[in-house]
């Protein structure tokens, strides 16, 4: 079912009239038993049981009193705090060297949860951030499945965290994994903001998130983002029949002779308008613009649901959304900052290359002079969010890929210098903040490598004989065992013409045998077959996959050599590079001085905490 | 008739053995990498080679046919490459081949055994037609002397529609590696 355009895109009343956030005014609002009057009053105005005329009888009776609360019931969003209001969040996003973005859910190892949190309270950290992947907790949107298992897993890690003292802030409906029969793919929710039946399972999915996590007392608040939404529109949203038709509705607004005017076109009617491409020549600057606010607009539209569908679930949920804090083709994408009542505060990262938004567009930056950017970027969002108080998901200082001319802290040093300047900001002015990782990690594109949830994700030949899942007498690990004529498939995205390497940890389960590894790069002709000696101990190994530039996909066969004997896989990692910039390596070596920087100013758990 | 003494028995398995009624027909290629004692010696020979170049011919031995479009080389049932080694240690095999969807509809699987100076290495089974890489991965002990010889054989050949030849896969390329450019294992 396609959006619908004639739905409210956002009543004025709910976007305007913030104020500014002042000393003093604000409100303590205990941890995870917010009573949000602004809340309440939201729900009850969108009860659809009052006639109009009764709503104005009651309005009439309680104007005095509603003109004399105006302080408290204009919605400004600048009384939140925390409680205590000195607390601060000093967090990070939770991964493991194996486990990370792609398939945190899929691979995670509880123990090294324990091993991890000791030494995240030893480093002053008091809180993780996870990832609630859309797909990886709801299964499908039509009919609504939930993973039992996913939310079994989520249960453990929030009792562990609880334990060491550790609060929980949870990213809702990331997009590294979309339900099965989702429009687009993983990594890219396609059609979600035009198609009503994704869209209420997506919300959904707050509502049930709030509702089974609600007792916990260490869950500081749930937030999402324009990126697993949306993230650069205007690079791929058009791609999309649904969008585009949802584009074309849009644009009626205007009369086409204008659109032809200010885009240098002749289109001879809306349905023949060709979305803007910005892969392919001629750029159109202001057709790309139009297609921005289009798709802002859309996003706006739809951004009360998930914060009320969170109430739903528990009325004391405390919620946030992070737009987007760029701007692309002279759009700022301001729309996304006006957040509606029920949103306590808004969320967004701040990365070195954003000094661009100051006007600051060196390659090589300098890191202290980055660092005075920070204020700047907090009073900016503050000021386009109408004085809401602002938390930072992301505090990059390392520079995560984009495009060629972004700017970047120059060197180590820099980063140090940048942390060292811009840490007592945010640990004054915001809410807080939280690292994108605190330990480098594999980016594994493998699901269920290490056969933790046994075969799953994983295909396989029919019936159980000639694939088994067998445990290693001499580790606890489950290990997936491959008899002669059997297999072991997954298809997996890359990037094209990228390098790849195959970690691989196996051994021959009775002789010697060889383990062939058949690569097809989908869309190709072409084959990788690697062929690996096995024996009767546990070998790693490590291969390179080069992909042909022309393939974004391929599937990976695991299979013995026919004629041999069977094989055992214990883990295998395939990945592009390893993402770095935290404080731990993939080895678990720590980098001193990065460490001792986090420590000094977060304090650690053994000392004072600010 | 009790044949009661060992050397007797010895003696009649031995000429049993010569005769050529019991003695096991060699398949028809092997041995095709037998190498004099100097050429086991001659370190000058390449460690990979284009197959498609005519110039790989002095490295070459056993079912090949004349080059194509200087890109690959069609073998028959059973066919030979002399290589160098990259080094004294540890090496890569890799060889690069076409099977086209003409070999597939003719043979259904495609079925390729690999040894090396005369000892059984792999055993690949294709069932898709496309340019196919095979790296496998070697122990050093497998390498006696600076120049090694594998041997590619097929399971079954085909015969294009007018054309004499028994073909058996298109090769591009083939040759050593050292470990580090592709592939590495650990205990």
């Amino acid at each position: 079912m396609i959006w619908n355009w004639s739905a409210p895109i956002k009543p004025e009343a709910e976007t305007k009239g913030r104020a500014r956030r002042g000393a003093g005014q604000g409100r303590t609002v205990e941890l995870n038993s917010i009573q949000d009057r602004d809340t309440v009053a939201s729900h009850s105005s969108q009860s659809p049981s009052l006639h109009p005329l009764r709503r104005l009888r009651w309005l009439g009776t309680l104007l005095p009193l509603l003109l004399a609360l105006q302080g408290c019931t204009d919605r400004s969003g600048s009384d939140f705090q925390w409680d205590p209001p000195d607390f601060r969040v000093k967090g990070t996003y939770y991964f493991q060297p194996r486990a990370a973005i792609n398939n945190f859910w899929w691979s995670f190892d509880l123990g090294q949860c324990k091993r991890d949190f000791t030494r995240l309270r030893e480093d002053g950290f008091n809180t993780i951030i996870l990832m609630i992947p859309w797909g990886g907790f709801q299964t499908t949107v039509n009919p609504i499945t939930y993973n039992e298992r996913s939310f079994a897993d989520l249960d453990r890690i929030l009792n562990l965290a609880e334990s060491f003292d550790l609060k929980v802030v949870l990213r809702v409906g990331s997009h590294e994994r979309i339900p099965n029969d989702a429009g687009g793919h993983n990594w890219l929710a396609a059609t979600l903001l035009t198609d009503d039946e994704e869209w209420a399972a997506y919300r959904d999915l707050f509502r049930e998130l709030a509702a089974r996590t609600k007792s916990y007392s260490n869950l500081l608040f749930y937030f999402w983002t324009f990126e697993d939404t949306g993230y650069t529109p205007d690079l791929w949203l058009h791609r999309y029949q649904e969008n585009l038709q949802t584009f074309q509705e849009w644009l009626r607004r205007r009369p086409l002779w204008w659109w032809n005017l200010i885009w240098w076109e002749e289109n001879s009617s809306y349905e023949a308008i060709e979305p803007p491409n910005q892969n392919s020549p001629p750029l159109k600057p202001m057709k790309l613009r139009s297609f921005l606010e289009f798709s802002d607009e859309l996003l706006a539209s739809r951004l009360a649901d998930p914060c009320t569908a969170a109430r739903e679930g528990n009325p004391q949920a405390v919620v946030s959304f992070q737009p987007r804090a760029e701007i692309n083709w002279e759009h700022d994408y301001s729309l996304q900052f006006e957040l509606p009542p029920c949103y306590s505060f808004v969320t967004t990262w701040f990365s070195p290359y954003q000094s661009y938004l100051f006007g600051d567009k060196e390659k090589k930056l300098d890191g202290a002079r980055t660092a005075s950017y920070v204020p700047l970027h907090l009073e900016r969002t503050e000021e386009l969010s109408g004085g809401l108080p602002v938390f930072i998901d992301q505090f990059n200082f390392q520079h995560f890929g984009g495009h060629p001319n972004e700017g970047a802290l120059s060197s180590e040093n820099e980063q140090l210098e940048f942390i060292e300047n811009a840490l007592p900001t945010l640990l004054e002015d915001s809410l807080g903040y939280a690292l994108w990782n605190y330990q480098d990690y594999y980016l594994n594109v493998i699901t269920n490598g290490a056969f933790r949830l046994g075969l799953q994700e994983w295909e396989r030949p029919p019936g159980n004989k000639l694939v088994q899942l067998k445990s290693l007498p001499s580790s606890h690990q489950d290990v997936a065992e491959i008899a002669p004529g059997g297999f072991l498939r997954q298809s997996m995205s890359v990037y094209a013409g990228k390098e790849y390497t195959l970690d691989i940890q196996a051994r021959a389960a009775d002789g010697p045998t060889r383990l062939h590894i058949l690569i097809h790069f989908l869309g190709t002709n072409q084959f990788l077959d690697t062929s690996i000696p096995l024996g009767p101990v546990v070998k790693s190994f490590r291969l390179k996959v080069p992909v042909p530039k022309n393939s974004v996909q391929l599937t990976a066969t695991f299979l013995p050599r026919e004629a041999g004997q069977a094989a055992q896989l214990q883990e295998i990692l395939f990945y592009p590079w390893i993402d770095t910039g935290g404080i731990y390596d993939v080895e678990d070596n720590p980098r001193p001085e990065l460490r001792d920087i986090f420590r000094r100013l977060q304090g650690s758990a053994l000392g004072a905490e600010r | 008739m009790k044949i009661r003494s060992i050397g007797a028995r010895l003696l009649l398995l031995a000429l049993l053995a010569a005769c050529p009624i019991f003695a096991v027909p060699p398949e028809k290629g092997d041995r095709v990498c037998q190498l004099s004692s100097t050429l086991l010696q001659d370190s000058s020979r390449k460690s990979q080679l284009q197959l498609g170049l005519k110039s790989s011919e002095t490295q070459l031995t056993g079912d090949w046919y004349p080059p194509e479009e200087d890109k690959w080389r069609w073998m028959g049932q059973s066919a030979g490459v002399h290589l160098g080694l990259p080094g004294d240690e540890q090496a890569t095999l890799e060889l690069e081949f076409i099977l086209p969807p003409e070999l597939l509809s003719a043979v259904g699987t495609v079925a390729i055994t690999l040894s090396l100076d005369e000892q059984f290495l792999d055993e690949l089974k294709y069932v898709e037609p496309g340019v196919y890489t095979y790296r496998g991965l070697l122990s050093g002990t497998q390498f006696k002397n600076p120049v090694t010889c594998l041997q590619i054989s097929v399971g079954q050949t085909f015969r294009p529609p007018r054309d004499k030849r028994d073909l058996g896969v298109a090769v591009v390329r083939a040759g050593l590696l050292s470990p580090e450019s592709v592939a590495s294992a650990t205990e």
